[in-house]
């Protein structure tokens, strides 16, 4: 007869087996706060990323910016998983770090790091990120405030929540303000004749802002009719250099990149990656919201390299979203939709998945190309919002693999296949303590205490030629490995609870949908009773 | 990625869950009294005799019955502590402790503690469960 709890416990080591975690998103974060130096982005020795990892693990500690306790919650999940969270939350910028106040002159540090990334991130930090706080930051950090319209520290800490700080901006500037002209010199032929729709563009900026303005009525003028000679090439010109515009375009390049539809450099150019990224997420939301917006609603092509975009209609229309952000409803309406399949639709979901699985962790390798970082964004919050919106289109999207939003899918099953995993290694932590497989090790082969801890409370310790060092060593893993067990066994009760209602339907995919939801609900759990 | 989607894998993996179940309801029942035992000696012993990929795959206990029975170490008993149910404790501690011994003993007062914090989470776990 079939060991069947051991079969589900092989089963799961089988999946867990299949997450390939390179420590490519430490390795970024660690780059992106100025731990490794960017020329060294595309071959990191790992002697220096061992080095990287031990310096900002001092600098976190010393920088005050996360309660003790949240600290020592957090290292429940193991080393790897710690760092990983830390850097993200110091690297997030829809659910980030609000900092009480900005760095002192000549402070270094995880603070001074933390501020320069975020200049970095929108452009306006040329130097090392690495570098003391000192009176080019706080320049800098003025200028940003210039564009934002408030003080310093408002400026650095709305870039918090970029969805936050593109509300402020749209209602602190009048809305033609919003009518962006860029240049861009290296785009194919075939891209500027798609987008050479420069009067329809104008038709749609006059039905829906009239020319009640000098500057709506000198673009109709002057820069939208149907006689290209007579396109003012010097207001372009003057239009593009504008500081706000320049920002804006930058922000629309982090909005794109946030949400997966531009995987190019951050580099404040929309060049043919980034243009096409905005035609692919006019497209994706065409589909999603089963409307036809037409591109010259957003952009059009005018001549000579130059380009117009309606960011006002782009930013409310795309960019700025109120729906909820809870990501476990989210996999649980997915749950929902699994459950409700049939056996040959679930099937081929499931194929689905492990390739997107594959594809996932293909993705996130950062490398350096002319002095920038090409990286991937890891935080969630705004894909959620997003998701919420696409919500009862997902399951299809995967299930007919839909290759225009393929980008988008991959970037927000990133969030669920991390779940995943910490879910599958809590869920295979604890049956393994519940089968009495369960040890604790501390020592050398030669040296060494082992300690059993069996399942009903019982504890078996064996020391051999072990000294107080490897005691005291062997008490601290053993109350690690205890409190880590305890969350274990909350993730095991919560998956438990729900295989084994009264018909519920238990099938591998959907008990994967319920690995996820339980380790969020026992993580949530946990993290409130730190923060309590 | 495992596809238990047919019949044959849905079946395993109810009786998967109906089994561990099952073994949680054991575990709570023997979960009345712990106990807790220190063990220590100098004699050469592999490592990897006894733990395998971090996993006790050779029963920790019956290695220990095996090296005791065939006299092969100085293993010696440094403490043996059993609390019933009723909260009625008996301890067993080895004869005439040395200094180096001290730190063995601190360690099995520890083990205690871990002891009755792993027959709490196993309580919580049948708490959630209910």
């Amino acid at each position: 007869m079939v060991d069947t709890e051991i079969h589900l416990l092989e089963q799961c080591e089988k999946e867990l087996a299949g997450f390939r975690d390179e420590g490519n998103e430490i390795r970024q974060h660690l780059l992106e706060l100025g731990y490794l130096s960017v020329n060294t982005a595309n071959s990191v020795h790992p002697k220096d990323e061992i080095l990287a990892r031990q310096l900002f693990e001092k600098e976190l500690l010393q920088s005050g910016l996360f309660k003790p306790e949240q600290l020592a919650a957090e290292h429940r999940f193991g080393q790897e998983y710690f760092l990983r969270y830390f850097l993200r939350k110091l690297t997030d910028i829809d659910d980030g770090l609000v900092l009480g106040h900005l760095p002192e002159i000549g402070e270094t540090g995880l603070r001074s790091r933390f501020v320069h990334y975020r200049l970095d991130l929108f452009g306006m930090w040329e130097h090392p990120v690495s570098l003391a706080y000192g009176m080019v930051s706080a320049l800098q950090i003025g200028e940003l405030a210039e564009v934002g319209k408030c003080t310093s520290l408002e400026a650095i800490n709305y870039l918090a929540n970029v969805d936050r700080f593109t509300r402020h901006l749209l209602a602190s500037y009048n809305e033609e303000q919003f009518i962006l002209a860029f240049r861009s010199v290296n785009i194919s032929g075939r891209l500027k004749e798609k987008l050479d729709r420069r009067f329809a563009f104008g038709r749609q900026l006059k039905d829906d802002f009239g020319e009640k303005t000098e500057f709506l009525r000198y673009l109709q003028k002057h820069v939208l009719n149907r006689d290209e000679d007579r396109i003012d090439y010097g207001f372009l010109e003057k239009e593009s250099k504008n500081p706000l515009s320049r920002f804006l375009v930058r922000l629309i390049q982090v909005h794109q990149w946030q949400e997966g539809f531009y995987s190019g450099l951050l580099d404040s150019d929309l060049g043919e990656v980034s243009l096409q990224s905005l035609i692919d997420s006019v497209e994706t939301y065409n589909l999603a919201d089963g409307k036809d917006i037409k591109m010259h609603r957003v952009l059009t092509y005018l001549g000579n390299g130059y380009f117009m975009f309606n960011a006002l209609f782009f930013l409310q229309e795309y960019m700025v979203d109120n729906q909820p952000t809870e990501e476990q409803k989210l996999w649980e309406n997915l749950a929902g939709e699994v459950e409700n399949a049939d056996d040959e639709s679930r099937e081929k979901f499931t194929a689905n998945l492990q390739q997107l699985r594959d594809e996932v962790s293909l993705q996130s390798t950062v490398e350096e190309k002319g002095g920038f970082l090409k990286r991937i964004y890891f935080g969630f919050k705004k894909l959620i919002r997003k998701a919420f919106r696409f919500l009862r289109k997902i399951f299809r999207w995967v299930l007919e693999r839909i290759e225009k939003v393929w980008g988008f899918v991959k970037k927000l099953f990133a969030s669920f296949f991390e779940n995943l995993y910490n879910g599958l290694r809590a869920f295979v932590d604890g049956i393994k303590f519940l089968l009495g497989r369960k040890l604790v090790f501390t020592g050398t082969p030669v040296q060494f205490i082992i300690s059993k801890i069996s399942p009903d409370g019982d504890v078996a310790t064996l020391v051999i030629n072990a000294g107080p060092d490897i005691v005291m060593q062997h008490v601290r893993e053993t109350r690690y490995q205890l409190s880590a067990m305890a969350f274990s066994l909350a993730v095991v009760g919560n998956v438990l609870k729900l295989a084994v209602q009264p018909f519920q339907l238990i099938t591998w995919p959907l008990l994967l949908f319920k690995l996820v939801g339980s380790f969020q609900s026992a993580s949530a759990r946990l993290r409130n009773s730190v923060t309590n | 990625m495992a596809t238990e989607i047919n019949d044959e894998g849905k079946k395993n993996l109810k009786s998967g869950f109906a089994r561990l179940i099952k073994r949680i309801g054991d575990e709570i029942e023997d979960a009345a009294s712990l106990e807790v035992t220190t063990f220590t000696g100098n004699f050469e012993y592999k490592v990897s005799d006894v733990v395998r990929n971090g996993e006790d795959k050779v029963q920790i206990e019956k290695v220990l019955k095996s090296l005791t029975v065939q006299n092969q170490s100085t293993l010696e008993l440094v403490a043996f502590t059993s609390v019933k149910i009723d909260s009625d404790v008996s301890t067993i501690v080895k004869k005439n402790l040395s200094p180096a011994d001290d730190a063995l003993l601190k360690l099995h007062k520890e083990m205690l503690v871990t002891s009755k914090e792993a027959r709490q989470s196993l309580i919580q776990l049948v708490k959630d469960l209910l």
